[in-house]
């Protein structure tokens, strides 16, 4: 009966595996063992595993500095059975013996959802949502109609390459991260997967923006308009999440709803902690659009009068309440 | 004889000066003692919080100063307490007895009993005549400031002798005389370099005769809550009842100055190259406020119109930028948060009378401490031109719910498009 050695390294990811038909394999730092290994802490014949009249694998060290074991802090004494699966270090160094009738996981299927994500990867689709990100940017700028000769032009555009960068630096730390873990760093699909959720927040607040004119700057616009950013913030997270980190899918899913709260309650929370002269200036939607752009009946000028009545009635109740 | 002529013109001019001087010196002399500095002092500090002028009225027992002067002690009994500090070192408690807000005038209940009073002078004095202004100015001693009546001040609702002389502050609350020791007017405000008001006697003798009248009243603030809105009723009967009179503004017609004491100015950038937004503005108000407390005050109407236009403007940009126009309107009265609730607003488009779309804003606050006394503010931006539009504006400050509606329904059929 064969038997297969994993070579592994601190975190326990194998970087080796070798298959040896042989009753006895040798192992050390040596290069006439079977198994030359790098740790300097292992001694050149270090420990070897033969396999005994019954067919079962044994470890035994072979006087070594460091010791061999297979329980930590035991270092073996003696020839001591080694059961297919089994966990074993020679010094530092982790090994893990199989014999070849040992049982393997059955295969995954492919997963569909992570070979989606791993499509944002592609660069035609990142260079055009890199695209539509400036576009808006540069629409933004257009918006506030720059004189030409103040060059706000130029100091706006030259603010560009900065702000790509800028936004780069999100999906570089998650490969990073990835990186570190002896994972695939997956850099391309997550640049593509944040230029996704960047494009598709400022469209949204494009089409908000136009809903909030139409309605008049309802209460629930604003709630809406929230709700969807902390949802395609969520989303965004979750989708950078999936990808980078080894958690089971809930918490992920958790992590990345809890991350996107926080921020957008971060964003609201400014208002909580404004000083009271704020509170005495009138507050109301100020949005003003093209009149082509507005998508609403507009009112009567004596409904209009009959809601400032109403007002006055509203702010009468309040006279007397603590301010 | 020519040297002699000479002689005898100076000598002349000497002794009509002398006599000027020694008017103005003994009215000093025999009116001082009945001057007090009226202090605000501060229960728990035991400190002045404010300090102003009072004289002693010929009737028994009687003080007048500015309302302004004693506003604290009024509204808040419990944290402040009056007190006098007369020529001779000599201190004593006042008391407040009766209050004209809108006249900024108080009379207050005193012990002190000095040799000379203070008599109103009952007839109207000629102008260029001469005054003297009496006072502590900034806590320097009493002293008095020569000067010269001008008359009513012209578009004012509220009446005030305009007085050519120095008032300054801590003068407040002091009397101005004619050569006869009577009292003119109450010196009430500055405006600079020897630029004084005063509030006319009259108001001060009805006051007086109000109170011997009805006494002192059980609750200040709803004797001041009646004067306000009196006051408010009387300034916007006018303004209603008068036909507006429009001029020609940008593309359209605004109100200009729609009654004699609301006045209008305006400005432009339509010269600077710059600016591809070119803002016409005009502004009219009332701008003479009614004093409440140091952190309340009300009284004042305001409106504003803009024009914008920004014809190599691409519609988007043009109305990217109005918004920013519009999107912070301050009420131009100040008021804490004891004083006002919070604004409470709608905002919608309004398709007005002439069939045009604008963009409306209406705000409006109560007073707490005075019932049927509201903030309100105001505006409008048209909605029907690509690359312009007006802005239409207003601000009212201590005003009745009917005389609000009315003001803001007659306001916004006055602003035309043409």
């Amino acid at each position: 009966m064969a038997v297969i050695i994993e070579v592994l390294n601190k975190q326990h990811k194998v970087i080796e595996r070798h298959k040896f038909a042989q009753h006895e394999v040798r192992l050390g730092r040596a290069y006439d063992n079977d198994v030359i290994l790098y740790d300097r802490h292992v001694c050149p014949h270090h420990a070897k595993l033969w396999q005994n009249e019954q067919g079962q694998w044994q470890l035994q060290d072979l006087a070594s500095l460091n010791g061999s074991f297979l329980e930590p802090a035991q270092p073996l004494q003696q020839a001591a059975l080694v059961p297919s699966g089994q966990l074993c270090w020679l010094g530092e160094q982790p090994l893990r013996i199989y014999d070849d009738q040992h049982q393997v996981a059955p295969a995954l299927p492919f997963n569909p959802l992570e070979q989606k994500l791993q499509s944002f990867g592609h660069w035609p689709l990142i260079i055009s949502l890199l695209l539509l990100i400036l576009l808006e940017e540069l629409f933004r700028i257009w918006l506030n109609a720059p004189g030409q000769e103040s060059g706000q032009w130029t100091r706006n555009l030259l603010n560009l390459p900065l702000l790509v960068l800028a936004l780069a630096l999100w999906p570089t730390a998650l490969a990073l991260w990835s990186k570190l873990n002896q994972h695939e760093a997956r850099f391309l699909p997550q640049l593509g997967l944040t230029f996704a959720g960047i494009s598709a927040l400022a469209l949204w607040q494009l089409l908000l923006s136009i809903v909030n004119f139409s309605l008049d700057g309802a209460a629930g616009v604003v709630w809406l308009q929230e709700t969807g950013n902390v949802m395609l913030l969520a989303l965004l997270l979750a989708a950078n999440f999936y990808l980078a980190l080894q958690f089971a899918l809930w918490k992920k899913l958790a992590l990345a709803t809890g991350l996107a709260l926080l921020l957008s309650l971060q964003n609201l929370g400014v208002g909580v902690f404004v000083d009271d002269s704020e509170q005495l200036m009138p507050r109301f939607d100020a949005s003003l659009l093209p009149g082509s752009l507005y998508f609403n009946q507009p009112v009567a000028v004596d409904d209009f009068n009959r809601d400032s009545t109403a007002l006055f009635e509203q702010v009468a109740a309040q006279r007397q309440q603590q301010p | 004889m020519r040297s002699l002529w000479y002689g005898c013109l100076a000598w002349c001019a000497l002794l009509a000066l002398t006599v000027q001087a020694d008017s103005a010196e003994q009215l000093f002399a025999r009116y001082e003692p009945a001057l007090l500095q009226v202090r605000v002092l501060e229960n728990a500090s035991g400190a002045k919080a404010s300090i102003g002028t009072g004289f002693v009225l010929e009737q028994p027992n009687l003080l007048v100063t500015n309302y302004h002067v004693v506003s604290e002690a009024v509204l808040f009994p419990e944290k402040y307490q009056l007190e006098y500090l007369a020529q001779d070192q000599s201190k004593g408690q006042l008391q407040v007895l009766a209050v004209d807000v809108i006249n900024d005038l108080a009379l207050v209940k005193t012990d002190y009993q000095p040799a000379q009073r203070f008599a109103i002078q009952a007839e109207k004095p000629v102008q260029g005549v001469t005054l003297y202004s009496l006072g502590n100015p900034h806590d320097l001693g009493m002293i008095l400031v020569p000067g010269t009546y001008n008359g009513l001040q012209k578009y004012s609702f509220y009446p005030r002798i305009h007085f050519t002389g120095a008032v300054n502050s801590g003068m407040s609350g002091g009397p101005t005389v004619d050569a006869s020791g009577k009292v003119v007017g109450i010196n009430v405000a500055s405006a600079g370099n020897q630029l004084g008001f005063l509030v006319p006697a009259q108001a001060l003798s009805a006051l007086l005769a109000r109170y011997q009248q009805q006494g002192q009243p059980k609750d200040f603030k709803s004797q001041i809550e009646g004067q306000l809105l009196d006051s408010q009723q009387k300034m916007f009967a006018q303004i209603l009842q008068a036909d507006w009179q429009l001029k020609e503004f940008g593309p359209g017609k605004v109100p200009d100055e729609i009654v004699p004491f609301v006045r209008c100015w305006g400005e432009s950038n339509v010269e600077k190259r710059q600016d591809q937004l070119k803002k016409v503005a005009a502004f009219c108000s009332q701008s003479e406020e009614i004093f409440l407390s140091q952190r309340f005050s009300t009284g004042r109407i305001e409106m504003q119109f803009e024009w914008l236009h920004g014809p190599e403007l691409h519609p988007l940009q043009f109305f990217h930028r109005y918004q920013q126009n519009i999107d912070r309107a301050n009420p131009d009265n100040q008021a804490g948060k004891e004083d006002v609730t919070p604004f409470e607003c709608q905002h919608q488009v309004v398709q007005q009378h002439n069939g045009q779309r604008a963009k409306t804003i209406f705000c409006v606050r109560a007073y707490r401490q005075f019932n049927g006394l509201y903030d309100a503010l105001y505006l409008a931006a048209s909605l029907d031109h690509q690359q312009q539009g007006i802005v239409s504006h207003f601000t009212l400050s201590g005003v009745s719910q009917d005389n609000a509606l009315a003001f803001s329904r007659k306001f916004s059929e006055a602003v035309l498009w043409q």
